[in-house]
């Protein structure tokens, strides 16, 4: 590494939070930007990350154990699932006591078991970009079809437990071609989703998952051919 | 005792202390009475009218100066009672002579019907005999003591719809609005909030009226002090030049004879005991029909065409979805050649008063506040036919600006009721999209809408109103509404459309949706928020326009999207 390099590395390597997507619905931004380095360093390769931070990419294996997992307890298991956890956990630990007491979100060890089965899928990712809008985009190579049919995306609006969402959601973004998708935007709206489901539903229905998912996707399916892309 | 609607305790007033007393008339000058506290909206309207016409009956100003002169030392009870007296005798209820606002003639000729008739909410003969009673109820009033049924006879006067062959319209057409001034200032007795809303005598009179004083034995006043001016035929209708000023206040274009029971009972409308109560009456048909170009002066009227001047003025009525400050300009601003709008006479002369009174000033300081600090009490029922749909009982600030300036208020208020007009359309139009598959053939009333977004902006409104007043009645040669007035007035508009809109179209769960739905809703909220933003080059043109116009900067789409989303 040259000394050039080193020093841009270290520079990035005080990327704070403030280099995240700005309004998140269920994520706070401490939370986003630590989910985005870990999940950087489950997928990219040594160069791409060295782009990002000087943390070592996590080995190869890995990425690939979490991915077998299809159930929250098997991930709970996984290695990647536990730097995720610490990351996230010695932040609570360190900054919860003084920290805004709104911020204080309850840690669901659950909903980021799901969000880490879900990202994990995840091999290329384009900043504030939601999944409902790659979903909506036009699959390559056809003339009008979007990448999620209607009927696909009305059932993945429609998940009841955990491990039908991780199910839909790996399937959604094998239909985006696991790329094009911010992590943190996915992340936030596993974590909304989750939200819900224990009833706590936002009292502006334009910041529920529903809704934001299906704005997004059907904005995209209403752009014109050309302008998409 | 019999009822005589000047000397007898017949009115209820609320005092300052909060205890209400039956009171005659003359307690209005009570510096302790602060207000009536009649048992109906339509009663509490036609006592406050009562009122004032006394007032106006009994103490004209000669001209603006002896009105303010009077403003500042307002009478006693004891004076008012002085000044009343003589008309006493055209006050009597009940009794052999000429009785308030009935038929001379006892009626002998006519069937006795029950005394609800008296109320325009009670259902029709026709309504009963064919059972069609199904929102306005019959048999909800039998019995009436005299004092409701001198105010349900006052309030059917005054008010009265057309009724069917030879039933005659009221002096200003069926259900007309009334506009009342009130100072800002809550705590006036109500004296001080009546006197506002009587004219001097060199203003009250209609074109082709000559003022003389008023007589009890005027019967060209009092019509019932007379035989009754049958309408049998052609050429016997009552035109404003054939009578004395203020009969407009003493019309009565209805025939009727109360009969008093002998058999005590309880009033259905106020409760109390009554010792001859009414509960029948005759009523006939070809009383004064009053034709010609009326301008009562407390109610608002409007052209229909500006440009055919020979067309009567029409009274202007309350309207399914209400009263609000989209009304406010032709209640308040006289624009006869352009919108046709004609405020009430007395709101006209009042935002007058102010320059004649201008060189006085010195002693017009309260006057000033009254002025610069009015209400405008806006009230009625919303007539359909002879069907009450509802009554309406608004109050809005009244804003006094110097004469040269009338103009540019005119103009900014336009501007402003125009801005909340074009985005209650789009959301209208935006709600049918989320809501229906083929929005243009969706049938169905959406005044709803309408009503709440005006509703939900209306205190914003009136608050630019104040900001507007403020910045005129400083007289500078070239007023200016400054940015900040247009931007925050624009953002209560985006605001409540965009509550509106989530609140009618995606307040339920979206899960278990059809995706042509979700679409629809996405769709439509897309572009209600484009449209609001001001972005896109098509859609946006209007609040661009307005942006323009008003000198301030509509945010980057991108910043504002998340503004918008982000919590409060």
């Amino acid at each position: 590494m040259s000394e050039a390099e080193q020093h841009a590395a270290q520079e990035v390597a005080d990327e704070t939070a403030a280099s995240v997507e700005r309004y998140l619905y269920a994520l706070d931004k401490r939370e986003a930007f630590e989910l985005r380095l870990w999940w950087r360093r489950l997928v990219l390769n040594e160069q791409e990350l060295k782009r990002h931070t000087r943390q070592r990419p996590y080995p190869r294996g890995v990425r690939a154990a979490l991915r077998r997992c299809d159930t929250i307890e098997s991930v709970l298991l996984t290695e990647a699932f536990r730097h995720l956890w610490s990351a996230l956990e010695s932040r609570a630990w360190q900054e919860a006591p003084a920290d805004d007491p709104r911020k204080q979100r309850e840690h669901r060890i659950e909903t980021w078991a799901a969000i880490a089965a879900v990202a994990s899928e995840l091999r290329a990712e384009t900043f504030d970009a939601p999944l409902g809008k790659r979903l909506g985009e036009k699959r390559p190579d056809t003339g009008d079809t979007p990448r999620m049919s209607d009927l696909r995306f009305q059932q993945l609006l429609d998940c009841h437990t955990s491990q039908e969402l991780i199910r839909r959601f790996r399937r959604a973004l094998k239909l985006a071609d696991n790329a094009g998708v911010s992590v943190v935007r996915l992340a936030d709206m596993v974590a909304l989703w989750d939200r819900e489901q224990r009833g706590q539903y936002n009292a502006r229905a334009t910041r529920r998952f529903a809704f934001v998912m299906s704005d997004a996707y059907f904005q995209a399916r209403a752009l014109k051919p050309g302008v998409g892309d | 005792m019999k009822l005589n609607l000047l000397t007898s305790n017949w009115l209820p007033f609320r005092h300052r202390d909060g205890r209400i007393d039956y009171r005659p008339p003359s307690a209005l000058a009570d510096p302790d009475v602060l207000d009536l506290a009649l048992p109906r909206a339509d009663f509490q309207g036609a006592a406050w009218q009562f009122l004032i016409a006394l007032l106006q009956t009994a103490m004209t100003p000669k001209n603006t100066d002896a009105w303010l002169d009077r403003y500042q030392t307002p009478p006693g009870v004891a004076e008012l009672d002085e000044l009343l007296a003589p008309f006493a005798s055209a006050f009597e209820l009940d009794g052999d002579g000429p009785r308030f606002m009935q038929d001379l003639d006892p009626l002998d000729d006519v069937k006795d019907a029950p005394v609800a008739g008296l109320l325009i909410d009670s259902p029709g003969a026709n309504g009963i005999k064919n059972n069609t009673d199904f929102f306005v109820k019959r048999g909800r009033v039998d019995t009436a003591c005299p004092e409701c049924a001198a105010l349900a006879l006052y309030t059917m006067q005054i008010n009265a719809p057309a009724g069917g062959a030879g039933i005659r319209v009221g002096l200003r057409g069926g259900g007309p609005l009334t506009t009342l001034i009130l100072p800002e200032d809550e705590s006036q007795p109500l004296w001080a909030r009546l006197w506002p809303n009587v004219m001097p005598a060199d203003a009250v009179g209609q074109p082709g009226q000559a003022w003389r004083a008023p007589g009890v034995e005027d019967r060209d006043l009092f019509f019932w002090m007379g035989d009754t001016r049958i309408s049998d035929k052609k050429g016997t209708e009552v035109l404003p030049e054939q009578v004395h000023p203020l009969h407009a206040f003493w019309s009565m274009p209805r025939r009727y004879r109360l009969l008093f029971d002998e058999t005590p009972g309880c009033c259905d409308l106020c409760g109390r005991e009554a010792d001859r109560p009414v509960r029948h009456l005759r009523a006939k048909k070809q009383g004064a029909n009053y034709d010609g170009p009326w301008r009562h002066p407390l109610t608002p009227y409007r052209r229909l065409n500006p440009k055919k001047l020979e067309e009567l003025p029409l009274s202007s009525k309350g309207q399914p979805g209400g009263l609000g400050y989209r009304h406010w300009p032709g209640l308040v601003l006289e624009d006869e050649a352009i919108s046709g709008a004609l405020p009430a006479r007395v709101v006209t002369h009042h935002l007058q008063k102010y320059r004649q009174v201008k060189a006085a000033r010195d002693d017009g300081e309260a006057f000033d506040a009254l002025y610069r600090h009015a209400r405008l009490w806006v009230f009625g029922y919303d007539m359909d036919n002879m069907k009450p749909r509802g009554w309406y009982s608004v109050e809005m600030p009244l804003v006094g600006v110097p004469k040269a300036h009338q103009e540019t208020l005119r103009g900014w208020v336009k501007r402003f009721v125009d801005l909340a007009s074009e985005i209650s359309w789009t959301l209208r139009n935006q709600l049918k999209r989320a809501w229906f598959k083929r929005p243009e053939d969706a049938k169905g009333d959406m005044s709803q809408i309408d009503a709440q977004f005006f509703e939900a902006t209306q205190p914003a409104f009136f608050t630019a109103l104040r900001e507007i007043g403020g910045v005129l009645r400083e007289d500078e040669e070239a007023p200016t509404l400054s940015p900040e007035i247009h931007r925050q007035w624009y953002g209560a508009l985006k605001r409540e459309a965009l509550a509106l809109f989530d609140a009618q179209a995606i307040s339920g769960p979206l899960e278990g949706m059809k995706m042509q739905q979700l679409e629809r809703i996405t769709g439509a909220r897309r572009y209600l928020l484009t449209y609001l933003n001001g972005s896109g080059k098509k859609v946006g043109k209007t609040m661009q326009a307005f942006a323009e116009a008003g000198g301030f900067k509509l945010k980057t789409p991108a910043s504002e999207d998340h503004r918008e989303e982000s919590p409060a």
